[in-house]
């Protein structure tokens, strides 16, 4: 219902749920405030914004007065002035005025109604409350003096991030903010007190005392870290970035950052960054030198290479943090120049496992829906995914849900920081994935409770009735640690939802046989009827920040750009015609395979874009014995890696801060980072490194002014990249398909471009039940008879990272977590050492028990080097390696 | 999670189970818990705190808050009997600021402390309800009227070998 009301003398319609305050600003008129911010619960604490209202004898606060019909409400009043002067005064009181070295000067909002309001003089001449003040943990300050009591990083942490590691204790004049029993801060370090403290109470540590506020300049970009895509905003000066803000209100994110995108800038301008290229002399040493004779080296080896041994002998692999500038150019590069189809990322085992499932079976190849859904999502099943740690924004999006009442059940190998929170979180052995989805699926077809209208349109469902008859619910729940009643209960919530999708990740597709679970998944999405409208859809989910955008770009063996197969001929024609130059014919090697060749000595030449396969690949020692026997290695890097180390030729690219491209998100939508400062000392964006490269080895096709010109040419070639250009993205990123004909509505508000996928549902043509025949995608063998699960932590993200202080501050060094209950199995103690052997090879590591791992499961974080994950991880091609689930034996050490 | 065992007997988690089973949501049962583990243990500490919360599926943070904010509530060990001074307007005009001075003398101790013996605790508080039998304190559950500082010896004397 809308309301018509009077503000200062002006009328306004407004909707009658909103509060005076949002009324007014409608208007213009800005009502001073402290406790009051967007997205979180209203209190009136701080009773800076109150005003007259016609009719109520005392001054409102408007923040909590809802709107209604023929208010007449006054701001400009000498009486809301006077009320305005004495509240800054009684903050005032035990404010201490210590701007002069408090980081939030400048941007305070005390110091700023103080000076707009406020009196040059105090009535008060009492001594200021001193409290306590000391540091809360490693990167976040607490100063109580500053403390206004507003209460907005409690209600964040509450309402936003659902952690509550804050409270109000105390009471009356001694009331603090702080977390429990006044111990250190035990959180996920998302940074929202931060950025909610309207004054110094909450500071970050990591800037401390090295910036003024107004010193710095502000600029907009993507968040490098995962594939979530949040916006961020650079504070830099003199080219160094002091610090990330949030971008209030901006970018999917609305703001909203980890604790990844907002501690995790100080790997740009590190002191360990290579600045200048390098080259291996006849010495054998790494030494400096000019971008010329660089890249010189590497024109001539690598087309030496292709031109001797053929294209099969020179192989690139680039890291999916890259942009699809870098991407595209660096297909481009290795395709048309070095005649070689041989080009992966990191993530290509994932586009190899699932998107073939998901193009059979749907026709898509990428997540359907928009992360914004699962805001309102009311029944979210989230398979073999930690959601808060792969996508942390995503996962608050998740809790807003539940905040909601929406019904979230996780089916994962352990607890997660939703577990607390979920309706419903089912503790499932690595393996038994599919006999859960199974057991929904037949509960669903056994109480009817499927989707009428999938009847008539799929057709008949005896086929997967038949998959799963040989199980009682009974068996089922045995084999996957649940009860029956948690799958039945599961089943008849998500079957009964308006709005219900699944989220999955790779601890459930990146094992042996993994893509079945998708296969069932993807039944019970079709089962159900909940697929091809808003709300109701599929996320795949891999933490890579541009895993997509590789994949869009033909960063692939076997795809060239736009998803295109590189054994048709008549694609291959296409893009060739549009590069004027030639693609060859033959698939390529992937990423672990080009590894295999070149342990055989097939692969002469590797290209390495930004990954560091040391650290993330499989293989260990047999690894590093294939690299140093390279005939010529080329990495392209921020920092001097253990990859870098055996390098021919080095050269210094530029991260994300430093570049214009686009990234596309794990929900489809490319959007445009901006470059902040410039690249440190001699580096460069990797698309110019591409271009100038190819431009070294005789083609003019790859000269190109600046990465929206390689925008343009993607567009060209990308026929759902068709409307994208970099100027279309300033405001906001487009989920693709976005064609040229889509450009017109990027006018209208909130147009955000393609949100959901498969609007008519599945088409004729497709498979729509897999009807999966067996129950468990593998199992242990008696020697190597306990899971590990390789996977992420909070804090990081790949081996990127290590080289970020602050967050090593919350995360340095890897221990195996597992059971109390499976330590006691193995008589291995909390904080003891043991030997993780698996059939790869092994290494010691420390014990930590933990109650939020599974018993019989092991968990071990693959960022540090403490733990050299890449010694256990099982090389192989595609079918054959293990690089996220890989089974073990554990040896007291 | 926590164990029970870790922080209380048997009778005393039994008869949290039904503190908590009158309310239909666990989360109501926050402040009759905690008052009953206030009156079962002497203090509030942080195992105890932590096991309410998870108890009744509140974050940790807000035991703690909840417990800082009552002063029938202590997170530190008090003494056996919690000598409470109503020092508001009522017992202030009518001597309180003398039975205070007396008791202080008395137990040696300040406002705040507890007895080296661990036996008394004293604490100023406002209002407990009998203004019109100022000045009034209260030891433990019971309510004193009138109270003169010539009475406190007695008082406190009649505490010293209660449990």
């Amino acid at each position: 219902m809308m309301v018509r009301l009077t503000i200062d003398g002006r009328q306004i319609m407004v909707d009658g749920h909103v509060n005076v305050l949002d009324a007014a600003s409608k208007l213009g008129i800005h009502i001073p405030t402290f406790c009051h911010q967007a997205r979180l619960s209203d209190l009136g604490a701080c009773r800076m914004c109150l005003v007259e209202v016609e009719g109520m004898g005392k001054l409102q606060t408007a923040c909590t007065l809802a709107v209604n019909d023929g208010m007449v409400v006054r701001t400009d009043t000498p009486r809301v002035e006077k009320a305005r002067r004495m509240m800054l005064e009684f903050l005032l009181i035990n404010h201490p005025l210590e701007c002069t070295v408090c980081d939030a000067s400048g941007e305070c909002t005390l110091q700023d109604l103080a000076f707009k309001h406020g009196s040059a003089e105090t009535r008060f001449k009492g001594k200021k409350r001193i409290l306590r003040d000391h540091i809360i943990s490693p990167l976040i300050d607490r100063n109580l003096n500053r403390c206004i009591q507003c209460k907005r990083c409690v209600r964040v942490c509450e309402e936003i991030q659902g952690v509550t590691a804050l409270g109000m204790s105390y009471r009356g004049a001694a009331t603090v903010v702080g977390p429990f029993m006044d111990k250190s801060l035990d959180c996920e370090y998302c940074s929202h007190c931060i950025w909610s403290c309207p004054v110094g109470a909450i500071t970050s540590r990591a800037m401390k005392h090295k910036v003024r506020t107004w010193e710095m300049e502000k600029s907009e970009a993507i968040c490098p870290y995962c594939s979530c895509g949040c916006t961020l905003s650079y504070n830099y000066r003199d080219n160094v970035v002091y610090r990330v803000t949030h971008a209030e209100g901006r970018g999917l994110n609305m703001g909203s950052l980890c604790s990844k995108g907002f501690f995790g800038y100080d790997v740009i301008n590190h002191p360990d960054r290579i600045t200048a290229p390098m080259v291996r002399d006849a010495d054998g040493v790494l030494r400096r030198t000019t971008w010329q004779s660089a890249l010189e080296e590497v024109a001539r080896n690598m087309k030496r290479i292709s031109r001797e041994s053929g294209g099969k002998a020179v192989g690139g692999i680039a890291s999916d943090r890259l942009t699809n500038e870098d991407l595209y150019l660096f297909q481009k590069l290795m395709r048309m120049v070095f005649s070689s189809n041989n080009v992966d990322t990191p993530s290509g085992l994932w586009s190899r496992t699932v998107v073939p499932v998901l193009e059979k079976r749907m026709g898509v190849r990428a997540a359907t829906n928009s992360l914004d859904d699962l805001n309102y999502t009311d029944a979210l099943l989230i398979v073999g995914c930690d959601i808060t740690v792969a996508n942390p924004i995503s996962g608050l999006k998740v809790k807003q849900a539940i905040r909601r009442g929406g019904l979230v059940t996780e089916v994962n190998p352990g607890k997660t920081a939703l577990s607390r929170l979920a309706r419903r979180s089912l503790a499932v052995p690595v393996g038994k994935e599919l006999a859960l989805v199974k057991g929904l699926i037949k509960v669903i077809l056994e109480e009817g409770l499927y989707d009428s209208e999938t009847l008539g349109k799929y057709g008949k469902f005896s086929e997967l009735e038949f998959s799963v008859r040989d199980k009682s619910l009974k068996e089922i729940a045995r084999e996957t640690d649940c009860s029956v009643d948690e799958i039945t209960q599961t089943a008849r919530e998500f079957a009964g939802a308006k709005k219900a999708s699944i989220i999955f990740g790779e601890t459930a597709v990146l094992q042996a046989g993994g893509e079945k679970v998708l296969e069932a998944v993807i039944d019970l999405l079709v089962l159900t009827g909940k697929l091809g409208q808003e709300g109701c859809g599929l996320y795949p989910i891999l933490s890579g920040t541009n895993f997509q955008g590789a994949l869009d770009m033909g960063v692939s063996p076997n795809w060239l750009p736009g998803h295109a197969a590189v054994s048709s001929d008549s694609e291959r024609k296409r893009v060739e015609k549009a590069w004027n130059g030639k693609v060859p014919k033959d698939g390529g090697k992937s990423a672990y395979e080009m590894i295999q060749a070149a342990a055989a000595g097939k692969l002469k030449a590797l290209y390495l874009a930004g990954v560091n396969p040391l650290a993330t690949f499989p293989g260990g020692e047999d690894l590093e014995k294939a690299l140093k026997k390279m005939e010529f290695l080329v990495v392209q890097e921020l920092f001097l890696t253990d990859t870098a180390k055996l390098a021919d030729v080095v050269l210094p690219a530029t991260s994300l801060a430093e570049k214009n491209g686009t990234l596309t998100n794990v929900e489809r939508r490319v959007q445009k980072t901006s470059k902040a400062i410039d690249g440190l000392g001699h580096s460069l964006p990797d698309w110019k490194i591409f271009s100038d490269l190819g431009v070294a080895c005789g083609e003019e096709g790859m000269n190109y002014l600046n990465s929206s010109e390689v925008m343009d040419e993607i567009a060209s070639v990308v026929p759902f990249y068709s409307g994208i250009n970099h100027q279309i993205l300033a405001d906001n990123g487009l989920q693709w398909p976005f064609s040229r004909d889509d450009a017109r509505e990027v006018y209208h508000e909130g147009y955000l471009g393609t949100r959901h996928l498969l609007p008519e549902g599945l088409s004729k043509d497709k498979q729509f039940f897999a009807a999966v025949p067996v129950w468990e995608t593998h199992s242990a063998d008696s020697k190597y008879p306990m899971t590990l699960v390789l996977g992420d932590l909070l804090f990081h993200s790949g081996s990127f990272t290590r080289y970020s202080e602050s967050l090593n501050q919350l995360a340095a060094q890897a221990t195996l977590l597992m059971n109390p209950q499976t330590g006691m199995g193995l008589d291995v103690q909390d904080g003891s050492s043991v030997r993780a052997v698996s059939t790869q090879g092994e290494f010691t590591v420390t014990v930590s028990y933990s109650e939020d791992i599974a018993p019989g499961m092991l968990f071990l974080p693959r960022h540090f080097k403490n733990a050299p994950v890449s010694a256990l991880m099982i090389p192989g091609p595609d079918d054959q390696a293990r690089t996220a689930i890989v089974h073990v034996r554990v040896v007291k050490a | 999670m926590m164990k029970s065992t870790e922080v209380f007997s048997a009778k005393e988690f039994s008869d949290m189970e039904n503190i908590r089973a009158r309310y239909q949501e666990p989360a109501s049962a926050i402040l009759p818990l905690l008052h009953y583990v206030q009156g079962a243990q002497g203090h509030l500490s942080e195992q105890a705190l932590t096991f309410v919360a998870e108890f009744i599926g509140v974050p940790h943070v807000r035991t703690f808050e909840v417990a800082t904010y009552y002063t029938m509530l202590f997170t530190e060990p008090v003494g056996r009997h919690l000598v409470q001074v109503c020092r508001n307007l009522s017992c202030h005009v009518n001597g309180a600021e003398e039975v205070l001075q007396g008791l202080k003398r008395e137990l040696g101790i300040d406002v705040g402390a507890t007895t080296p013996d661990r036996v008394f605790t004293l604490v100023e508080v406002e209002c407990i309800g009998a203004c019109d039998h100022a000045p009034a304190m209260m030891i433990d559950g019971d309510l004193h009227r009138s109270v003169t500082v010539d009475s406190v010896s007695r008082i406190l004397n009649s505490y010293r070998e209660k449990p």
